[in-house]
């Protein structure tokens, strides 16, 4: 497994920003496609492979989707502060 | 290396499932790029408050639906080419049902409580190898009647019984032997799901009867834990 040699430390306020509720609801706003990715990647912990093969798509597609979700829902907690 | 790209790839530096040259490339990039790395900076804070969300995270009917039928395209969730555990829908709908703990967690908690057992001196409250004994001993103690089955003449011979807590909720601990090795059975009720099988060279393994959970847990080896299983399961009828 390929770990990243650095990683920031996590932004406490932001955190905080991002509560359950929010979350909750932006979550359950993504596309389904996306939605299956995130809940399996960040609850699951599936690799990537194991992404590709639950949702039978490319590797690429788990990696395109992921980060489209994550894009998507820091855009709408965002807007839902604001 | 373009944003554009580099969004996509961020994602899964994270996840660290970027190989080497890629991992490279990208944090050379994030050097150099600050809307990028902040784009990686909110990436783990989403990852951390989804994760550390997850205890409480109620389901929605929506979440539940899209599960289904996630889980509907794939018959049974047969085991995958990797290893995946076929019981991950089930551990996925327990997780959304319930809304506690997940159920890796959970099964962590099962194998805690059965190491805590054996190393506080506190395996057993009432001590008999009689189910008569035994089973009444739980009333008035938790609010529900587990089954008590004497094992004895399949090589499990019980010693007694304990009130325990798992997952917050008052629990029936009871003891069984197989040769020197203990094997703790947490009855719960409503807490269904299959286990993740080993932690920590403990298996675990889990049945239901009537509505109550049954979760065995102890270093045995895995065939005789799943023998004792469908013992208890077969004599509990």
């Amino acid at each position: 497994m390929n770990v990243p040699t650095r990683s920031p430390a996590p932004d406490e306020a932001v955190v905080k920003a991002y509560d359950a509720e929010n979350l909750r609801r932006a979550i359950e706003a993504l596309p389904a496609a996306w939605r299956e990715m995130i809940i399996l990647r960040e609850f699951e912990q599936l690799s990537y492979k194991e992404l590709a093969e639950v949702a039978a798509v490319p590797i690429g597609t788990v990696m395109s989707r992921l980060a489209r979700a994550r894009e998507r829902l820091h855009d709408l907690l965002c807007v839902e502060e604001g | 290396m373009i944003c554009d790209e580099a969004r996509i790839l961020v994602s899964a530096y994270q996840d660290g499932e970027l190989p080497e040259d890629r991992r490279e490339e990208i944090e050379k990039h994030l050097d150099d790029c600050p809307a990028c790395a902040e784009v990686l900076r909110r990436n783990l804070s989403l990852s951390d408050a989804i994760r550390s969300g997850a205890p409480t995270y109620p389901a929605s009917d929506s979440l539940l639906r899209s599960l289904e039928r996630f889980s509907a395209r794939r018959p049974i969730w047969k085991p995958f080419v990797g290893g995946l555990s076929a019981g991950l829908a089930a551990a996925l709908a327990a997780m959304f049902f319930f809304g506690r703990s997940t159920q890796r967690e959970f099964t962590a908690d099962l194998v805690a409580d059965h190491v805590r057992s054996l190393m506080a001196a506190h395996l057993i409250d009432v001590q008999s190898s009689d189910k008569h004994t035994v089973k009444p001993w739980f009333l008035g103690k938790v609010d529900f009647s587990p089954n008590v089955p004497d094992l004895a003449s399949d090589g499990f011979p019980l010693i007694g019984g304990r009130l325990d807590y798992v997952d917050h909720h008052a629990a029936a601990a009871l003891v069984y032997m197989k040769a020197r090795h203990v094997i703790n059975v947490l009855v719960v009720p409503e807490r269904p799901g299959p286990p993740v099988a080993d932690i920590d060279g403990y298996h675990v393994e889990h049945w239901r009867s009537g509505d109550l959970d049954y979760w065995a847990v102890s270093d045995v080896a895995g065939g005789d834990l799943r023998q004792f299983a469908r013992a208890f399961e077969a004599r509990s009828k």
